[in-house]
């Protein structure tokens, strides 16, 4: 069960990419920006995180120095040894002085489908169902917690990893990328803040933007 | 025929510690390298004793791979393997062929003919020296290296023990895209629902454009638009 029940989680992202758009900035939006983070590609990574340290006045709160980062599980379990994009985003952000530790707390215990491969949007409980937050808290446990996935698409997996915390934690989200189902884009590179917010009666999310 | 050596740097590009753990120290090559640069590669792999339905389900699958120009990976082994290049060819696509031996040697021998063709129209590779012996750890190490190739492993025939399976978990643990078929999935298989369950996408008719539309492409560096 959730620890806590937010009605919203605040959340920012770096790029954009387009889902359907036809224009050739949308289509590229696919395949040069979102495709590099699904391998773990160590350029895209480097530069994504060249981006955000130019771009900090925007994402400003999020990444100081006791903020703990805490990778979000892909939509199936991970086997140990086995590539996790959230994590390698983790360390290249720490590495670039981005944030102040990372834990790895999040754990998902059975698959669900995946977004893009989904008709509709996931409902929160299902990956209430699916996903566990491991941690032993003492005195040095950080309070900040920043969610960090590559993609948020309607925001329900960063929402339901939320309320798994604690109501005394501060708990944002950050993912690479956030998807827009239809329209064009004019540019990969669009750092926004934002908020998704909790729809009771679908248990699902929504994102603005 | 040119048989010539690479550093799998030179034909994969920078690779991440995940990839780098399991890949090949060199790679040989015959036939045209620039198919690496040209689009999604999608490796459609399965048994070598192929059921009529799995020759049906191969070349229909790999025809609409063809019609989306990606390039289809195989194994040359009998069965699936040799449906997926003789179709992909047929169909006009590209194919690169991942041996289980050294480039001068054909195995199954009934494949040399077809591995001929690809190592002069299209692109056959191999982590094993001219003059290694054929064994049979050779193929699940062909497997591995298959899927480091490969942008997705759609799996369409399969058996209890398969040496499919080892293409299946490399696959997953570099985070690359993998797909059984439905006809896969309800086989029954214990392994295939292990896969599943650390995260394989079951393919259906239904599904087929979606997950067609959402393969992943390789992007160099100075590609990255932002």
């Amino acid at each position: 069960m959730p620890k806590n029940s937010p009605s919203e989680v605040e959340f920012a992202s770096l790029l954009v990419y387009s889902v359907r758009g036809v224009s050739d900035v949308s289509k590229r939006s696919k395949s040069r920006v979102r495709d590099p983070f699904k391998r773990g590609d160590n350029a895209a990574l480097q530069l994504a995180a060249k981006r955000i340290q130019e771009n900090l006045s925007v994402f400003a709160g999020y990444f100081d120095s006791d903020v703990a980062l805490v990778p979000v599980p892909r939509s199936s379990p991970i086997r140990q040894g086995n590539l996790w994009p959230s994590l390698l985003i983790c360390e290249t952000l720490l590495g670039h002085g981005l944030g102040g530790s990372i834990e790895q707390c999040l754990v998902r215990t059975k698959e669900t489908s995946k977004a893009a491969f989904t008709s509709g949007p996931r409902t929160v409980a299902t990956h209430l169902e699916s996903l566990e937050l491991q941690m032993k808290r003492d005195l040095t446990t950080p309070t900040r917690f920043l969610l960090v996935d590559d993609i948020v698409t309607s925001g329900s997996t960063l929402f339901a990893a939320a309320s798994l915390f604690d109501e005394s934690d501060e708990v944002r989200a950050f993912a690479v990328l956030r998807s827009i189902s239809d329209g064009e884009i004019e540019s990969p590179l669009e750092p926004v803040v934002g908020r998704i917010q909790y729809r009771g009666i679908t248990d699902t999310t929504g994102r603005r933007p | 025929m040119v048989f010539r050596a690479y550093d799998p740097l030179e034909l994969l590009g920078p690779m991440n510690a995940v990839e780098a753990k399991n890949a090949p120290k060199s790679l040989w090559a015959a036939g045209d390298v620039a198919l690496l640069e040209a689009g999604s590669r999608v490796s459609v792999v399965g048994s070598r004793n192929v059921s009529p339905q799995g020759v049906k389900r191969t070349a229909k699958l790999v025809r609409a791979l063809v019609e989306r120009n990606m390039i289809v990976v195989s194994g040359l082994a009998q069965g699936v393997d040799t449906i997926a290049h003789t179709t992909a060819i047929e169909a006009g696509g590209q194919t690169i062929a991942v041996l289980g031996t050294p480039l001068d040697t054909a195995s199954p021998t009934q494949n040399r003919d077809l591995q001929t063709l690809i190592m002069r129209e299209h692109l056959a590779i191999s982590q094993f020296e001219i003059g290694t012996p054929v064994q049979r750890h050779n193929f699940p190490a062909r497997n591995r290296t298959m899927a480091l190739f490969s942008d997705a492993t759609v799996i369409v025939e399969a058996s209890a023990k398969s040496g499919t399976e080892h293409q299946a978990w490399e696959a997953l643990r570099l985070g690359r895209m993998l797909f059984v078929l439905k006809s896969v999935a309800d086989a029954g298989h214990d392994w295939v629902a292990k896969v599943i369950h650390y995260g394989a996408q079951v393919l259906t008719d239904k599904n087929l454009d979606v997950v067609l539309e959402n393969m992943p492409e390789r992007v160099r560096a100075e590609e990255l638009p932002f």
